[in-house]
């Protein structure tokens, strides 16, 4: 049962990381694209974390996999931001 | 000229770095080589802290911390399924427009907090910082995101104590 849930939850990231793909391909500039990406791999990450943390009994691997979230997490939002910055700052032309 | 205070800051953050490391490598001693090497790198490119104000102390508000944890994980996924829902879309459901606003938070620690939450929040994505105010770009011009927004940098600043 458990096995099934976890097999489940990683679907459930997997779909989110195929919409933040589809979203970098189909929204129509950086900003847009940004958002997609952002958000989707986030929570679909959570959602194989989840599934992960599910499937592997050793605590310590666990705890490794939380970090490796939370750090790709901060890597997202600290990366979408620094991009966001240039691209505006380039529309403005300030650079 | 290192101060004390900045030397003591520094060697907490290597032990909170190496402690990261090692839990990462599963203790292994190999890697310890390249756990050195960014750990300087980390410590010589870290944003230099003015240790001489308040606002600088790290004292974080447990159930602060448990509020913001839990906002951030339901947000995120309505960020989540709200870009889903408008990139698959027969045809990707997208009025975009920038706005401003103006940052209540002083602390450092809480104002980074605040800014690399809010782009994982839904329909919002912090784009550019003037001081105080942040450029925000957001997906929907119809969605309520300044209340999102205000409400996330509450929460922040109840981790850090600062009362908005």
């Amino acid at each position: 049962m458990i096995d099934i849930m976890a097999i489940l939850l990683i679907f459930f990231g997997l779909f989110f990381f195929l919409s933040g793909s589809i979203g970098l391909l189909r929204l129509p500039d950086v900003f847009s694209r940004l958002h997609a990406l952002a958000k989707a791999d986030n929570i679909g990450l959570a959602f194989v974390t989840l599934g992960v943390i599910m499937l592997e009994p050793n605590i310590l691997n666990d705890i490794k996999v939380v970090i490796i979230w939370l750090l790709v997490m901060a890597a997202s939002a600290i990366s979408s931001h620094l991009i966001a910055r240039r691209a505006l700052r380039e529309h403005r032309g300030d650079d | 000229m290192m101060t004390m205070k900045s030397l003591r800051s520094s060697a907490k953050l290597s032990l909170a770095l190496l402690a990261f490391w090692l839990i990462l490598t599963a203790g292994d001693p190999a890697s310890l080589i390249i756990a050195a090497l960014f750990i300087v790198l980390a410590i010589l490119l870290k944003p230099p802290v003015d240790h001489s104000t308040r606002k600088t102390r790290l004292n974080l508000n447990f159930s602060g911390v448990l509020q913001f944890a839990w906002f951030f994980m339901l947000e995120s996924l309505r960020g989540g399924i709200d870009v889903s829902r408008r990139v698959l879309s027969v045809r990707p459901r997208v009025d975009a427009v920038f706005y401003d606003y103006s940052m209540r938070l002083q602390r450092p620690y809480a104002q980074q907090l605040f800014i690399s939450s809010i782009s994982l929040l839904p329909g919002t994505l912090c784009a550019d910082l003037d001081n105080q105010q942040l450029h925000i770009h957001t997906l929907d011009r119809h969605m309520d995101t300044p209340e999102g927004i205000r409400q996330l940098e509450s929460l922040v600043g109840k981790i850090f104590g600062e009362a908005l």
